[in-house]
């Protein structure tokens, strides 16, 4: 090569294309991959959403596969172990909590049987009236029972989509562990034959980016994950301690319920405020709880939100609630819970595609 | 099911025993045995560059390092005006990028392919999550690293004490 056609090459127009040609199919890569997403995630969702928490879960096991691979363990043996470890907790789990989480299942359905429900419904509507008289005749306990009978059958009819809504996905929960499973042993060789696709010229770019992605979601979901667990234990301590019946499936659904940001704690101190008010219509215990939850709260935000989740995955509280509401829309509760981690690998993609773009010259 | 066993009872291919012993003629991984070698083929990309493509530009985020498996890669340095210093033209077994191995600071010069060269790449983030699973093997290489930078530094004083001593002897005459 002569000298020209080194400055012509350094000069960014090298044999294999213009600089604009480039940029158009970068950002048509780019578009059709985003297509692509949004299709998967929305329109199969009988696949996407297995994949997802298979993805969701092998970024959780990798850190402890790779520490028992560090002390000698070959991957397959160390995937091996965990799985066994995982099914064994499992097992546990169902020997020991869940009689005690079936009763209670059962006596709040028994709660909730409609005659006793209605009763229940019509002491609260009195003891309302009898508190809120100052408001006037909009307040009678008739109004207000009817208001309330309103809204537990919405409540009853949403309850009732997402228990199908969680019937459906659990039969395809059964493939989660053959996915993670695959991504776990396999997933270094299926990241190395995507990036084998990759044109030279995007080839680092495009490694830095995956490398950059999976290091900050792993950091966020291994972190959402094990402050929604400990929140959980809180909850049930609080709930325990104020006497709410059903403490442990309430506590485990708040904890649930914490992984969807901002709605997440309201979420989960209504079955608790609920539950308590059936049996002991008084203000004190729906103050008791407020009270208990917000402290969980504030623990939750001041040492150990700080401490577990990875603060590289900032979004604007605005755009949370924004995306929390469409994934509703879209997908339910399921949605609501998936809306961050989406919206997180979104913006993960676009901050460091612009970084890229910055640093790279394409 | 052929894909599975296939994939369980696999043999090392010619490719990956060359691509094997090239990688263990570089003086970072010269102390790695047979099995770590197979490590390190797990994390190897081939690419495959035409003539006059760019590999890498001049500060540019390093990523990694380049092993030239097969070819001819022109190093070098954008002067003003488009011009460029040539700093060396590499061929078979030689190696480039290397302190890309250690941070992403940015690519002290270019490096372009010449003819068509096929290069092995080893990049930090498959290196480190490497180290993060092999300590032992991670050991040796950031060990070797550290080494052939000690050496690199050992010779740039050298240089710099010979400028200084050849620059106080030319005042002394003055």
């Amino acid at each position: 090569m002569n000298p020209a056609q080194i400055n012509a090459a350094v000069a960014g127009e090298p044999r294999t294309g213009s600089k604009r040609t480039r940029w158009i199919t970068f950002s048509l890569v780019l578009g059709f991959s985003l297509l692509a997403l949004w299709i998967f995630l929305t329109k199969l969702q009988s696949i996407s959403i297995p994949f997802f928490l298979s993805v969701i879960l092998s970024l959780l096991l990798e850190p402890p596969v790779n520490f028992l691979e560090s002390k000698g363990l070959g991957r397959l043996q160390a995937i091996l172990i965990i799985f066994a470890g995982i099914l064994i907790v499992i097992l546990i789990a169902i020997l020991a909590i869940w009689p005690a989480l079936i009763t209670q299942v059962h006596a709040i359905r028994d709660q909730f049987t409609v005659t006793d429900l209605s009763g229940q419904i019509e002491s609260l509507s009195s003891l309302l009236e009898k508190k809120l008289q100052f408001l006037g005749a909009a307040f009678t306990a008739e109004n207000i029972n009817l208001k309330i009978q309103a809204l537990f059958t919405e409540f009853q009819s949403r309850l009732l989509k997402f228990a199908i809504g969680i019937l459906s996905a659990f039969s395809n929960l059964l493939i989660i562990p053959f996915i993670t499973f695959f991504l776990l042993k396999d997933g270094p060789a299926f990241k190395k034959r995507v990036i084998q696709a990759v044109p030279n010229r995007y080839f680092e770019m495009v490694l830095n980016l995956i490398y950059k992605i999976e290091q900050q979601l792993g950091g966020y979901i291994r972190g959402q994950l094990i402050d929604a667990f400990l929140v959980g234990i809180l909850s049930i301590i609080a709930l325990s301690i104020l006497g709410v019946p059903y403490y442990i499936l309430i506590g485990a659904l708040a904890g649930l319920a914490n992984l969807i940001p901002y709605f997440g704690p309201v979420v989960g101190a209504v079955p608790a405020i609920v539950v308590s008010l059936m049996h002991n219509p008084s203000f004190s215990i729906v103050l008791w709880i407020a009270v208990a939850f917000a402290i969980v709260q504030l623990i939750d935000n001041i040492v150990i939100s700080p401490l577990v989740v990875a603060r590289s995955v900032n979004i604007h509280p605005l755009i949370v609630i924004v995306v929390v509401l469409i994934g509703e829309r879209l997908l339910g509760v399921l949605g609501m819970l998936l809306a961050v981690p989406v919206t997180a690998i979104l913006n993960v993609i676009l901050r460091e595609t612009i970084w890229s773009f910055k640093n790279y010259r394409l | 099911m052929d894909f599975i066993w296939n994939n369980i009872f696999r043999k090392r291919t010619k490719d990956e025993a060359d691509i094997a012993d090239l990688i263990k003629k570089v003086p970072i991984f010269e102390d790695l045995n047979r099995l770590e070698l197979k490590e390190f083929l797990r994390i190897s990309h081939l690419r495959t560059y035409k003539p006059g493509e760019i590999i890498f530009y001049e500060g540019e985020p390093g990523v990694g390092m380049y092993i030239i498996q097969k070819g001819r890669v022109r190093i070098f340095k954008e002067a003003e005006e488009g011009k460029t210093t040539e700093l060396a033209v590499l061929e078979d077994g030689d190696f480039f990028g290397e302190l890309a191995l250690l941070d992403d600071s940015p690519r002290s010069a270019c490096a372009m392919a010449i003819t068509e060269t096929k290069v092995i790449g080893i990049f930090r983030p498959d290196l480190f999550s490497l180290f993060e699973r092999k300590p032992k093997l991670g050991n040796k290489v950031l060990l070797r690293l550290a080494n052939m930078i000690g050496q690199r530094l050992k010779a740039t004083n050298e240089q710099l004490q010979q400028l200084t001593r050849e620059k106080e002897a030319t005042g002394a005459d003055r």
